[in-house]
């Protein structure tokens, strides 16, 4: 593979700053492989093992910074590559007269008094001491930080619940305030419907399914993924349809999370209930018991995305029969089957998107036994990421094992793209699922870094002699900034399927591998 | 002509800045945002640092928020008279800092602290280092000093000097980063040893035989010869501290956050060189069948 290699001599640059240019590196097209590392001898020795040591490299000395970058393109590229790595190196932070850098949240509250809202991003051990901070300042908090221990989150959320604040998070990744888009989060029609979750991606794919069955949303409300455990016992989930309920610009309300805690899907359906706006819930994976509770109350009742989005336009007032429904493609479905052999009978689905591979797990659970994640509930069916696969296999890359040090995977998809090479290479894989994940915060060109590995192995398949079917969700919008066209054209262009949503993804790839009587 | 207060300094350090007569001379080696070391004939650096860095060895902590908005660059001359400091046109009053000494820390390792601790990297940790990351490089060197970690425990049992002495000499100068992963886990595995001693002090010695110009760069010498000597960051100091019993059980984790915090995977490659030597003491003094 075409490498460059560049050597700064006596250069110490704090590991932080390297560790950013090494990540951005990464990211550059047709970079595969980054390494930032000062030239002591037993780097030498790795880099030698590795095949990457040159004259220049064993010629420097520890005081050296030796920066490499691994390409899989042609050797124009790879120069290209090396120039952008120099430009990393090179930059230097930006700012503006009308920048301020505050060192802390009080001493921000302090400069920005008509701020309301705080958005907080750091280790999770001290980041309930930076909400109490904005909390006390009489702040709104969106806290993006995980590894926050649960009695903080409780006291977090008690605290803000007395003081009429919305407390979103921890582990909070999207929300849509009043039109602004906070963290995670896709451009989407402004609108009358109101989404409070408790899953990053869920309300993602609610809002952007939602714009394409025309409707709007007014806002987008996250909770982070506890707060309908027992213990948590749905606080900011009540809040939020509070202030939805109290807000003039919402017609409907709608609830989405993974199932959450039974005596806690039952005070959320109760406050529903109350509210005299129509509201929709969709609790991904919830039994029927769950849903019959909902029934009693009069809530329209979901497990799934697609119909929750669909029923929540429709009473907002759209005509359902003018929409496209984006029905399942049956034939499409036999076309896979037809070329698939007998052994390709598994899903390999490699998600960014935690409710995304739920959803779909949760599909292929209504039809297979053996279905393995790490994030399955069951132990016996759990793998560590790092496992190889087994049967069918969800493997959900924004979670810690995979984000630990690493920037999430709709930013750095590095972790994902080894996995894709080891599952393309399986004879026993019928089809690989994938998200690409669109909007603000996402990779700038979420397919293009995807798109090396996947001709590659479309080329290997073919090599060996059978079809890899490669099945792709473009979660996102005609108006993100990526392009929604682009991505999908550069997806089929590839020769990989594209699906219209998150249930139709988990629905398809269900089908395409089924071997039974009626297949 | 800038003059900052320092608010605390080094104790030991305080001799080799000399007094009126004969005082420091050396210059600006390296600059961060928040560190500007500085090198003396004997290529053992110094600091100056922001207020936000922990107190450690060889450091002087100053009344600022930032180190490279001061105009030093690396080869400015610095020198000391009397309580002063002068680096180019910053002049550093030491008159008032408090002096950082910290105290020995007596063992054994208390076996449910350690647990503690474990749980808590376990949970903070940050991978790249002795972590294993995604990328190749990551994985190989995190594999090498998991290798090597092994190699330490299992000479030091068998009281090997020789082969101790080639498991330490395979982690120096490995890994990412300003501070390579081998010799942050290295600084805390000396650093523990030297406190804790007993059958453990063979491990300072192989550290102390290994870390020798030419296997890795100033800055992480400065800090392995440092913690042969028992002297690390305040934060290691804390962690270690709290294995062997002292403070407040409930505030392990905002410690070991604390020590995680610094640089990249610099912490947490410094609580897995400690967590290291702090097992290996506990499995020496639990008596076996």
């Amino acid at each position: 593979m075409p490498t460059r290699t560049l050597i700064k001599n006596n250069t110490y640059v704090d590991s932080v700053s390297l560790m950013s240019i090494s990540t951005k590196a990464a990211a550059l097209d047709g970079v595969v492989n980054a390494v930032a590392a000062m030239a002591t001898p037993m780097n030498k020795e790795i880099l030698t093992n590795q095949g990457l040591i040159t004259a220049e490299i064993e010629a420097s000395t520890p005081g050296d910074l030796v920066l490499i970058v691994v390409t899989d393109g042609d050797e124009a590229g790879a120069d290209a590559a090396l120039e952008g790595l120099i430009g990393l190196l090179d930059r230097k932070p930006t700012g503006s007269d009308t920048e301020v850098t505050y060192r802390t949240v009080r001493a921000a509250a302090a400069g920005r008094p008509d701020a309301n809202v705080a958005v907080i991003s750091v280790n999770g051990a001290f980041a309930a001491g930076e909400a109490h901070h904005a909390l006390d300042a009489g702040l709104n908090v969106m806290l993006f930080s995980d590894n926050v221990p649960l009695a903080d989150e409780i006291a977090l959320k008690q605290k803000a619940h007395e003081a009429g604040l919305l407390m979103m998070g921890p582990d909070c990744g999207t929300a849509i305030i009043n039109g602004v888009s906070l963290c995670f989060a896709n451009k989407v029609r402004r609108g009358r419907i109101g989404i409070v979750a408790a899953s990053g991606t869920g309300a993602q794919e609610m809002s952007v399914r939602i714009h394409d069955f025309t409707g709007g949303v007014s806002q987008l409300l996250g909770t982070g993924g506890r707060d309908l455990s027992a213990e948590v016992g749905a606080i900011m989930m009540l809040d939020g349809i509070d202030a939805l309920d109290s807000d003039p610009g919402t017609d409907v309300i709608v609830v989405v999370s993974k199932p959450p805690a039974s005596e806690v899907a039952e005070k959320v359906l109760d406050r529903l209930a109350a509210s005299a706006k129509p509201s929709v819930v969709c609790f991904l994976g919830a039994g029927p018991e769950v849903a019959e509770a909902a029934k009693t109350r009069g809530i329209a009742f979901f497990d799934r995305t697609k119909p929750a989005a669909l029923a929540a336009v429709v009473a907002s007032g759209v005509d359902e029969s003018t929409l496209d429904l984006h029905a399942l493609n049956w034939p499409l479905i036999e076309e896979v089957r037809a070329k698939l052999t007998p052994e390709q009978k598994y899903i390999r689905a490699l998600f960014c998107g935690g409710t995304l591979c739920d959803e779909s797990m949760f599909l292929a659970l209504e039809k297979y036994d053996d279905v393995y994640s790490n994030i399955s509930k069951d132990p016996a069916k759990r793998l560590r990421g790092t496992d190889p696969s087994r049967g069918h296999t969800f493997l959900d890359f924004g979670e810690d094992e995979f984000t630990n040090g690493k920037p999430h995977p709709m930013i750095d998809p590095s972790n994902r793209i080894e996995r894709f090479r080891t599952e393309a290479a399986d004879p026993e894989v019928g089809v690989i699922v994938m998200d690409i994940v669109l909007g603000y915060g996402s990779n700038p060109d979420p397919v293009g870094v995807m798109l090396p590995a996947i001709t590659e192995a479309k080329a290997n398949a073919a090599a060996a002699g059978r079809h890899l079917e490669i099945l792709a969700y473009v979660l996102g919008t005609e108006s993100d900034f990526q392009g929604f066209d682009e991505q999908v054209a550069k997806l089929t262009g590839a020769g990989v399927t594209w699906a219209s949503s998150s249930t139709n993804t988990g629905l398809l790839a269900r089908e395409f591998v089924y071997k039974g009587e009626n297949a | 002509m800038t003059t900052v207060s320092a608010l605390a300094v080094d104790a030991a350090l305080l001799p080799d800045l000399g007094g009126d007569a004969g005082g420091f001379v050396g210059s600006v080696h390296s600059v961060f945002t928040s560190v500007v070391n500085v090198s003396a004939a004997d290529d053992q650096l110094w600091s100056l640092a922001a207020r936000r860095v922990p107190a450690g060895p060889r450091t002087v902590r100053l009344a600022v928020d930032a180190m490279d908005d001061l105009g030093l660059d690396p080869g400015t001359p610095v020198r000391a008279r009397g309580s002063l400091l002068f680096a180019g046109d910053v002049v550093v009053d030491l008159a008032e800092a408090a002096p950082w000494q910290p105290a020995a820390i007596p063992g054994p390792v208390r076996p449910d602290r350690l647990a503690a601790v474990d749980a808590a990297l376990a949970e903070f940790g940050l991978a790249g280092g002795a972590r294993p990351g995604a990328d190749p490089f990551s994985r190989a060197v995190a594999a090498r000093i998991a290798d090597s970690l092994d190699l330490i425990a299992d000479a030091v049992a068998r009281d090997d000097a020789v082969a101790l002495r080639a498991a330490a000499s395979a982690l120096i100068g490995l890994g990412t980063g300003l501070t390579p992963a081998g010799d942050d886990v290295l600084t805390g595995l000396a650093f523990t040893a030297a406190q804790l001693g007993g059958p453990l002090a063979a491990i300072t010695a192989a550290v102390a035989a290994v870390a020798v110009p030419g296997t890795t760069h100033a800055v992480s010498l400065t800090a392995l010869h440092q913690a042969c000597a028992g002297r690390a960051v305040q934060p290691l100091v804390d962690v270690l501290a709290a294995v062997c019993g002292q403070g407040d059980a409930g505030r392990l984790p905002e410690t070991v956050a604390a020590l995680v915090a610094i640089g990249h995977t610099s912490g947490t490659d410094l609580a897995y060189g400690l967590l290291a030597a702090a097992h290996l003491s506990q499995s020496l003094q639990t008596p076996t069948k």
